[in-house]
């Protein structure tokens, strides 16, 4: 199995750490940019796959709706939460203005 | 909005690149891909570790504001779970593998892809797609219906960026730091969560 655990959390701390101490200096705008071009690398590559996989392609509009389905769950899920805990702890009934936290 | 349609412009001409059979790329096998995935991830960790504007409010702001990310997680699987009932050809662990990336999909799916295989990658690819768009056009519904957090529990990982802009335009100005804590506790436990729950699960 490729990506192992070990190599993304040190990946992730590391770049949290080093973000963290440059993050006054203006060259953080390069790793936004390195950031836009690996993702679009990356997207690129899983393009290509789908195009090469005839059967991926062909299966494309179910595996959509597959997706859809599972977007309506997720959201559906986590905005009715929402609405409770916003009613418990976050709404002021005083006012609607000032800081939530 | 213009993040979004690059990165939807990218996997079309690899769609297009693929179907001319013009270049040969087997993703899932990849060592080349499995470093840019480190890159990416320690990328990510840059982004949210330099953000100053959260760093700078969290030290005073009130321990309720991770309700919001636990809100988030908790939400989604919950929905997912219940969603994927329907998908009979979709089991529950892979449904809830797509859940958990909180629509960070450019992240989720190269991970899943790695770790299960292209199919599941792409249902993560657009399944997480869908989420960030939905967030992006009915921010100010779902805020008007379910109260201030629901833009922010509906745009999940990327409430700290992409979506931000709207969420702070539904929510108000005064939901911005709550909307940048989510987004960034979301964003630092998608690549930790998906290869966590697929091991423990046994993919």
């Amino acid at each position: 199995m490729r990506i192992k655990m070990l190599y993304v959390l040190i990946s992730l701390s590391s770049g949290t750490l080093i973000g963290f101490l440059i993050r006054k200096k203006k060259a953080s705008g390069i790793f936004g940019k390195a950031t836009s071009g690996i993702i679009f690398v990356l997207l690129f590559l899983l393009g290509m796959t789908v195009g090469m996989n005839e059967s991926l392609f062909k299966n494309l509009p179910t595996v959509g709706l597959k997706a859809l389905v599972l977007t309506l769950g997720g959201i559906f899920g986590s905005v009715s939460l929402s609405f409770v805990i916003y009613r418990l702890f976050f709404r002021d009934r005083n006012s609607n203005r000032g800081s939530p936290v | 909005m213009k993040s979004t349609l690059f990165t939807v412009a990218a996997f079309t001409v690899g769609i297009l690149t693929g179907l001319s059979q013009f270049l040969s790329f087997d993703l899932a096998g990849s060592h080349m891909v499995e470093y840019l995935v480190y890159l990416l991830i320690f990328l990510v960790g840059v982004g949210v570790g330099s953000n100053s504007t959260v760093w700078v409010f969290i030290k005073r702001v009130h321990f309720k504001i991770f309700l919001v990310p636990l809100t988030v997680i908790i939400g989604t699987l919950a929905g997912t779970i219940l969603f994927s009932t329907v998908l009979p050809s979709l089991s529950v662990g892979d449904s809830v593998t797509v859940g958990l990336g909180f629509g960070y999909y450019s992240l989720s799916s190269v991970i899943i892809t790695q770790l299960d295989g292209e199919e599941l990658g792409i249902i993560a690819l657009l399944a997480n797609l869908m989420r960030e768009i939905a967030t992006l056009l009915f921010a100010p519904f779902f805020a008007r219906i379910f109260g201030r957090l629901a833009p922010i529990a509906a745009g999940g990982a990327t409430a700290m960026d992409t979506t931000l802009p709207v969420i702070v335009k539904s929510s108000g100005e005064e939901y911005t730091v709550v909307a940048l804590f989510s987004g960034m506790v979301l964003t630092l436990l998608v690549p930790i969560l998906i290869p966590f729950f697929m091991r423990v699960t046994g993919h």
